[in-house]
């Protein structure tokens, strides 16, 4: 694996989640501190890739969730 | 006994991270006191510290015992096979049966008796009828994992090889002829107990993923539906289960988890002790049940000596699930019997929007020399999911006043009244251009091999007639992806002798017909027939033939109708 990637292991791609896609975990640019979806082009700062995420459980479960981007 | 069967299944795998959770699931179930049973499986039989904790088990005499196909591969294994196929339901069935003599063998020679219980996610019918006479001891085995198929195959990105679509929800009698029917009688039936591996939420079974929402506890973390530890859901969900009993006058439980998914590290899971958390307190939750008098925690092969008891060879099934998930009030009504299993969408019109022709028995037997190889999802005759929705493939309801047209597909039913044998819906308006009409559906199940649907027209505000039309568009299927339907005999018959019938080629074609009688596909690939039968004079029958674009056969039966009157269809599954 590239040096200027590390594996975001909290995170998972809110893009692949709204399609029912088993946990597929973020990866992050170190250079631009981007997040990104190896499976799917979803690409989005942590803190946007976090808040979209709790949006889509609310709209999927009708429930709020705590996800702390790390 | 009118409770919640229960069972608490555990697997034992090998490693001391999958050790250390199977001891705290063990010890849980101690601590509550709930009946536990471990499936061993071939791996578990070379851990010599599993097998050391098993034998302390063994002589406290505390849990079940029973062996599991999952977790084949190991040296033993492959010195012994020759093969890296972790599933048993795709080996040869020469390799089927070793493999099952050499686990029966470990596990004797480690217990010292024969199991009567036996777990797996899938065994197909030659797997199972061997087994019982190879090992007549069994009685009970876990043979299928409910509506776990397409949709699990594409959530686990195209990865995980199981597929089991088209299958009863709860324990039942299995046919010898295939795995997932249910026998009608003691002659068809081959002498185990099925089990579902997990009971699903059945409204995610047909919108979603229903592995995520399952009797799994820590699935529901993999779902993301959790906050931290807590997670209403997973007792609702027990209580709707729960709520069966009034339904069906029999309810199952099964709580599985295997130990991987409680250790430290697994892949789905963020942080074990919020997982362990809420497997405590289900198991709690459990036990407060059983407390009450409204569970009974059992073995598995308590489970399936009570079965034998309660339930008799060749009876229906019935599950009326009120969403349990948002809580919304959405209803589905399932329904199993030996020739068919029918799911009635109340939310979209109550409309039959899944339908398996178990009649048929097709071959699901799996492995390289078997015809479906990989492939052990009952084919369908309607699938909404895999098929374009309610509107395309269903049998629903459409209205016509003058020259408007509306779908039943937008009312929103709920069950008003149940009983074993049919459902009523409430009343419900639908706008057809300018008019209003209120109409309700009645649902009748008490004929073998037969669905009785009534649409009852009660009221309309427009002195026009109301043209009702009872509408079946099916097809074959057992992915999302079109089959081929040529050789489906499409068909309209009276009860004179003067039917007419096509042969299915994509043509566009229409047969048609006034008054009693029905509109039939007889579909050889499937060894079923449907037939949508009126009896009344000014009803018109129509068998509509697809095109390739829209590959459907389409079964029509209908009339006008004034308040009061109603439009009843007999939708016939049977055996060619």
């Amino acid at each position: 694996m590239p040096k200027n990637i590390e594996n975001l292991k909290r995170m998972i791609c809110p893009s692949c989640f709204a399609k029912d896609i088993d946990p597929i975990f973020l990866q992050r640019d170190r250079r631009d501190g981007e997040a990104y979806c190896l499976k799917c082009d979803y690409v989005a700062s942590p803190e946007e890739a976090a808040r979209f995420l709790r949006e889509l459980q609310r709209m999927k479960y009708g429930v709020a969730y705590r996800y702390e981007a790390k | 006994m009118s409770s919640l069967h229960v069972n608490l299944i555990h697997r034992a795998d090998s490693g001391p991270e999958t050790l250390e959770a199977l001891r705290f699931q063990l010890e849980e179930a101690q601590r509550l006191g709930l009946q536990a049973t471990v499936l061993v499986s071939y791996r578990a039989f070379f851990d010599s510290a599993m097998m050391a904790y098993l034998q302390e088990l063994r002589q406290k005499r505390s849990v079940e015992f029973g062996i599991h196909t999952h977790c084949l591969v190991c040296p033993d294994y492959i010195e012994h096979f020759k093969t890296r196929e972790s599933a048993l339901y795709y080996l040869s069935r020469s390799l089927k049966a070793a493999v099952l003599k050499r686990l029966f063998e470990l596990f004797e020679k480690a217990f010292g008796f024969e199991p009567k219980a036996i777990g797996a996610y899938i065994l197909d019918a030659w797997t199972q009828n061997h087994i019982k006479e190879a090992h007549p001891g069994v009685e009970v085995a876990i043979t299928n994992c409910f509506e776990e198929g397409v949709k699990m195959y594409h959530g686990n990105d195209n990865s995980w090889y199981l597929f089991s679509d088209g299958g009863p929800w709860g324990p039942f009698y299995p046919s010898k002829e295939s795995s997932l029917c249910p026998a009608r009688d003691e002659a068809e039936w081959n002498g185990l107990v099925a089990l579902p591996h997990l009971n699903r939420d059945m409204l995610m079974a047909l919108t979603s993923r229903d592995d995520y929402f399952s009797s799994h506890p820590v699935n529901l973390f993999r779902a993301r539906i959790n906050e931290g530890a807590e997670c209403p859901y997973a007792f609702r969900f027990i209580n709707e289960w729960n709520r069966q009993l009034e339904v069906n006058g029999y309810a199952y439980y099964s709580l599985f988890v295997s130990s991987p998914w409680l250790a430290d590290g697994h892949w789905a899971i963020e942080n074990v002790n919020e997982a362990r958390s809420l497997y405590s307190d289900t198991l709690g939750y459990l036990r407060d049940m059983v407390d009450a008098g409204e569970a009974v925690s059992e073995t598995m092969l308590d489970t399936a000596r009570n079965f034998r008891e309660t339930k008799r060879i060749g009876s229906a099934e019935q599950c009326h699930w009120i969403d349990a998930l948002r809580s919304k009030g959405r209803e589905v009504w399932w329904q199993a019997t030996p020739d068919y299993r029918a799911a009635i969408d109340l939310n979209a019109g109550a409309s039959i929007v899944d339908l398996r022709p178990w009649c048929g028995r097709n071959d699901l037997n799996m492995g390289p020399e078997e015809p479906a190889l990989w492939n052990g999802n009952y084919p369908f005759v309607i699938s909404s999911e895999h098929r374009g929705g309610q509107k395309r493939c269903s049998q629903r309801c459409v209205l016509e006043v003058g020259d408007q047209q509306a779908e039943l597909v937008g009312a929103r039913y709920k069950v008003e009244v149940a009983d074993r044998e049919s459902f009523s819906t409430d009343r419900r308006e639908a706008r057809v251009g300018d008019a209003t009409v209120k109409i309700r559906s009645r649902f009748d199940f008490s004929k073998e091999g037969c669905i009785e649907v009534e649409r009852i027209l009660e009221d309309s505000d427009t002195s026009l007639p109301v043209r009702v039309t009872e509408s079946f568009r099916g097809c074959v299927g057992q992915t999302e992806y079109p089959e081929d339907l040529r050789g489906i005999v499409l068909r309209v018959a009276g009860a004179d002798s003067d039917a007419t019938e096509l042969e299915f080629n994509y043509d566009s074609r229409t047969l048609e017909r006034k008054g009693s009688g029905s509109a039939q596909a007889s579909i050889p690939s499937l060894r079923a027939s449907i037939s949508l039968g009126v009896e009344d004079s000014d009803v018109s029958l129509e068998a509509r033939e697809g095109v390739m674009f829209d590959p459907f056969f389409e079964l029509r039966a209908s009339r006008e109708l004034k308040p009061g009157e109603s439009l009843k269809t007999c939708l016939r599954i049977s055996k060619i």
